[in-house]
């Protein structure tokens, strides 16, 4: 049963890891990736590194997310991520669908009680 | 900081990632250095083993990048050649030590020839083929000039914004061993080894859209120096060798005394205009096609090789 659990948590996390991540960039327009994982660390949700860095890749493969390389004063320059038109509508939809997933699971608990 | 450490996961994790395209890998490879740096920087008390462990191996970090592509991992060797391997390299090895032995018998022989040469004329006499020159009239200038440059390391990667509208880059380099690549990416790379690391920055763009590389300021060094295709070039070194590696941009190059040793890129036409004062120049075909790509070394003494 554990593993159940397990696997079941890991499916969930990822597509919600996804919409957080869009919705941190959003809020703050840009983010590099070592910011986003310590946004992500701050709300209690942990995250690899080696799980954010392909995951951003993807998203910017899929044009959600703009990527743009920034020098720094010192040192190596950063990897800023910004969203794009279509993501922030792709977001928009996300956020909808959650809320309404959300609505629905709430209300099925208010029958239960 | 353990540069090396860093270097060798970057390096593996490349090699692992070997069904992406070069820019793709040189992009992801960039973002993870970004990242342990940054991390190295903002945490002082992390240390690069925390850093590096809490990433992943090299092969989880590239499976999870081509898992997220929908591509499937291909291993960088087969277990089942694993036996052929071992004797493959043993063979490789007992040979390639024969080859290095030789190799390094001719450079040191040929570096340190004339064991001694006397130039009655200015006075000078040198030892071990130039590695100690000593001048009659100054006592004083004794010159030992064994490669001594290679104990720290620098590194700087600047991003060109606005490619387009780049007009020029301007190296300044003092001497030592140089050499210039092509790079997928719009990117600067400086990698050294000098006597001299405490510079932070070396690469900066002007007001009148060129960029300067000031290599100059680490002394003597030997450095590897990869920028994009395209942009003119305009170089000035002091001494020693500067190697131009299947480089595809205009090229102005003056130094006053060394060797400069040219690899053309294949299919690329170049039209050439060298100039030495004394030395050698070997053979090299210049094309007047509209297209090629001007080369312009000028050197008061040394030698200009077809590498």
């Amino acid at each position: 049963m554990a593993m159940f659990y397990r696997n079941w948590t890991i499916q969930i996390r990822k597509g919600y890891l996804e919409l957080l991540i869009l919705q941190l960039v959003e809020r703050h327009e840009k983010l590099y990736g070592l910011e986003i994982l310590q946004f992500l660390d701050k709300m209690g949700f942990q995250t690899k590194e080696g799980t954010l860095y392909p995951l951003m890749n993807r998203l910017t493969k899929e044009a959600l997310l703009k990527p743009s390389w920034v020098n720094q004063e010192k040192g190596v320059p950063k990897k800023y991520y910004s969203l794009t038109a279509a993501g922030k509508q792709e977001l928009k939809k996300m956020c909808m669908e959650y809320q309404s997933m959300n609505e629905k699971f709430h209300d099925l608990l208010k029958e239960n009680s | 900081m353990n540069y090396s450490k860093v270097e060798s996961y970057l390096t593996a994790l490349e090699k692992e990632l070997n069904s992406l395209s070069t820019s793709e890998r040189a992009e992801i490879v960039l973002e993870i250095k970004s990242h342990i740096m940054t991390k190295l920087e903002e945490q002082p008390e992390g240390s690069v083993d925390s850093i590096l462990a809490s990433l992943g191996s090299p092969k989880d970090v590239a499976m999870k990048y081509l898992d997220d592509r929908g591509i499937e991992w291909k291993p960088t060797k087969g277990i089942a050649s694993a036996l052929a391997s071992i004797f493959k390299w043993s063979v490789i090895g007992f040979l390639g030590t024969m080859a290095i032995g030789a190799i390094v018998s001719v450079f040191v022989i040929s570096m340190f020839s004339p064991l001694v040469e006397v130039d009655e004329e200015k006075g000078k006499v040198k030892i071990l083929g130039g590695a100690i020159d000593i001048d009659e009239f100054d006592s004083r200038d004794v010159n030992i000039r064994f490669d001594t440059t290679t104990s720290d390391e620098f590194e700087e990667i600047y991003v060109i914004e606005n490619i387009d509208e780049l007009k020029q880059i301007n190296i300044e380099s003092a001497s030592g061993n140089m050499k210039l690549e092509n790079g997928d990416r719009d990117i600067i790379e400086v990698e050294c080894r000098t006597s001299n690391a405490k510079v932070e920055k070396l690469i900066q763009r002007n007001q009148d859209e060129s960029i300067n590389i000031d290599l100059a300021a680490l002394g003597s060094s030997r450095c590897e120096i990869e920028l994009p295709r395209n942009i003119p070039i305009q170089w000035r070194n002091n001494s020693g060798v500067v190697r131009i590696n299947r480089v595809e941009n205009p090229i102005a190059l003056t130094m006053s005394s060394g060797r400069v040793q040219f690899k053309p890129s294949k299919g690329v036409s170049y039209n050439y205009d060298l100039s030495l004062k004394s030395g050698r120049i070997d053979e090299f075909f210049s094309s007047n096609a509209k297209d090629s790509l001007p080369i312009k070394i000028e050197m008061q003494s040394g030698r200009i090789q077809n590498w």
